[in-house]
């Protein structure tokens, strides 16, 4: 904290500044509801940092004589169709989960703020065939660019990821090209051009810090979104292939016990469920704080 | 006005032949030649491989190969699915009309549940309705669909026994699949809703209408309402569109036989003409769908006749 002092007529007066990371903070904590998902949000990162050395037993073992058991002692959430530890599934999912949107977000944020950024400080041909070929990709509804890629690569792992960057892309390119055109026309713009600043210094010190802001709060919203596409594709048995625990994968196995032991669907789909929800909470006061102009 | 219009026809012309593009590359990118997918495993005989490969055409250059490929789907020959032989327009329509029959019943449940939530969060902003109303649009669009159906399964039919658990026919089935495809909608519907409501009850006109002494419904009704619904129409289109495409999920759950269900069938078959087809058939749906609202939104915002972007 800084504190600027200074004398006005006889009275001495004591302005505190408070750096800016701290005022977010604050104004962060104020919202209950984003408190929550960060709490959230930050004990799936436990997980998924520490899952595998804290979850009781393995993901895969199976203990045939234990099968479909309901939630209860030893197994905590009860076991699946193989005698699996349904908790162990959980926490070595979450883990999978978030490892995965990592890095779908971190690829399709490079590739799409930066064509982005590009298209729009760039214009005229540049801006044209890079938002056109944006365009094509946008043509294709949510999921359907994501199975598109599938159908051509082959179900898998490797090209759930390559899916889900490039279902990603396009929404980042577009994104971050309106916030950058919204920049480039402040007149600090303009009077880094007029002091002489090289384009590049004008793109590198000005345009991308003053985007990055709202296209943070626009990937934590696309990450949430991510989570649950890919658990889509998994559920469609176009993504990750059993008996990899992964939720969507789980949950459709699940579908055929909804009978004999519903607690598999509920506890694969409340898991995955929760740690959206936190992510969408959290990203709510993130907005708040990051994006001022939103509201 | 005209020169907007022509604009955006081509840029719609130009989206739907890189989409033809991208659905014929995609083809391309298949590991291994064409003609054994084609053919399946059993493709031994060199002499009917020599026949089928100049039969499709692939013997020609890639180029030529794609202007024959977009002038076959401009007069809507999709080609033969390898495993049932029928054209894929065929086998695509009727599944394409289970979609839409599922997407139109969620949309209205959107339209209905999401204006309605949306108006009382705006009119009695910070009430009990207004912070509900801000959890139920959290959760529309943070659970997966595909759970939120199987908790309704298992609610309903399961548990309840009150409606049919899977399967087409009659309204009962059709019931479950659409409040559970609606969800998401539901969520985005809302908030645009109270977004927009709100920004309107700021607007000068509606302090005028309340000071005339018009009642708080008659201010609604009359003003806010017709004013704020704009927004709400972007994205109703839109939501139509990611439904086509979202269903995939729900039908999945609730053995609905329909598009997206055909497609993610035809990929694990290798049925790479119905890929093709479906993939085509709900991109070109997307884009009239986009070009739709657009036209709408110029129709009934004069305002945005006069400035080209």
């Amino acid at each position: 904290m800084r504190t600027l002092s200074t004398t006005l007529g006889d009275a001495d007066v004591v302005v505190v500044v408070r750096p800016r990371a701290y005022r977010g903070l604050r104004r962060l904590l104020r919202n209950r509801l984003s408190i929550l998902g960060g709490i959230i949000v930050l004990g799936f990162l436990l997980v998924a940092l520490f899952g595998p050395s804290v979850s009781p037993y393995s993901p895969l073992a199976q203990d045939l004589d234990r099968t479909l058991q309901s939630p209860g002692i030893p197994h905590l959430l009860g076991t699946d169709e193989f005698g699996r530890d349904v908790l162990s599934r959980v926490l070595t999912g979450a883990r999978l989960s978030i490892i995965i949107g990592l890095v779908v977000i971190s690829l399709s944020f490079l590739v799409g703020f930066f064509a982005g950024v590009i298209a729009a400080v760039r214009a005229g041909l540049v801006d044209e065939v890079i938002m056109r070929a944006m365009d094509v990709l946008l043509a294709l509804p949510g999921i359907l660019l994501a199975i598109v890629v599938i159908a051509a690569l082959g179900p898998g792992t490797v090209s759930l990821i390559a899916a889900m960057t490039v279902y990603n892309i396009p929404q980042f390119a577009r994104m971050s090209r309106s916030t950058a055109l919204g920049v480039s026309t402040q007149t600090y713009i303009e009077a880094a051009v007029a002091l002489g600043s090289s384009p590049r210094r004008v793109l590198f010190r000005h345009v991308v810090p003053n985007c990055i802001g709202p296209v943070i709060v626009f990937a934590m919203i696309r990450f949430s979104l991510t989570l649950l596409t890919a658990a889509g594709l998994s559920f469609l048995g176009l993504g990750i292939q059993p008996p990899t625990p992964e939720f969507g994968a789980m949950l459709h196995a699940s579908r055929k016990y909804l009978w004999d032991g519903p607690h598999l669907m509920i506890a694969y789909g409340g898991a995955v469920s929760l740690l959206v929800l936190g992510l969408n909470a959290l990203a709510e006061g993130f907005r708040d704080v990051l994006d001022p102009v939103s509201r | 006005m005209l020169e907007l219009l022509v604009r955006r026809l081509a840029a719609t012309v130009l989206v739907l032949f890189g989409l033809s593009l991208l659905v014929f590359l995609m083809l391309r990118l298949v590991p291994g030649d064409p003609i054994q997918v084609y053919l399946g495993v059993e493709a031994a005989d060199p002499a009917l491989e020599q026949q089928l490969r100049r039969e499709l055409g692939l013997d020609r250059p890639v180029l030529v190969q794609y202007a024959r490929y977009v002038g076959r789907i401009v007069v809507g020959d999709l080609g033969r699915s390898i495993l049932t032989r029928r054209a894929v327009l065929e086998d695509l329509l009727p599944k394409a009309g289970n979609t839409a029959q599922l997407a139109a019943a969620s949309l209205a449940i959107a339209l209905t549940v999401g204006i309605s939530l949306g108006m009382l969060a705006a009119v009695r902003r910070f009430s009990f309705w207004d912070h509900a109303g801000l959890l139920v649009a959290l959760a529309g669009i943070s659970l997966p669909v595909f759970w939120t159906g199987l908790l309704l399964q298992w609610l309903f039919s399961v548990q309840l026994g009150l409606l049919p658990a899977a399967g087409k026919g009659g309204f009962e089935r059709l019931i479950l699949p659409a409040v559970t495809l609606s969800a998401p909608s539901i969520a985005l519907v809302s908030r645009v809703t109270r977004a927009s409501l709100l920004e309107i009850f700021q607007q000068d006109f509606v302090r005028v209408a309340r000071a005339k002494g018009l009642s708080a419904r008659a201010v609604l009704l009359r003003h806010v309402l017709p004013n704020g619904i704009l927004p709400v129409i972007t994205v109703v289109g839109l939501q139509f569109g990611y439904m086509l495409a979202g269903a995939v999920l729900t039908e999945t759950v609730f053995a609905w036989p329909g598009l997206g269900r055909l497609i993610v069938d035809a990929i694990k078959d290798r049925d790479y003409p119905v890929v093709q087809g479906g993939v085509l058939l709900v991109g070109t749906v997307f884009v009239a769908l986009n070009l739709t609202v657009d036209l709408l939104y110029l129709a009934v915002d004069p305002r945005l006749r006069r400035s080209p972007r």
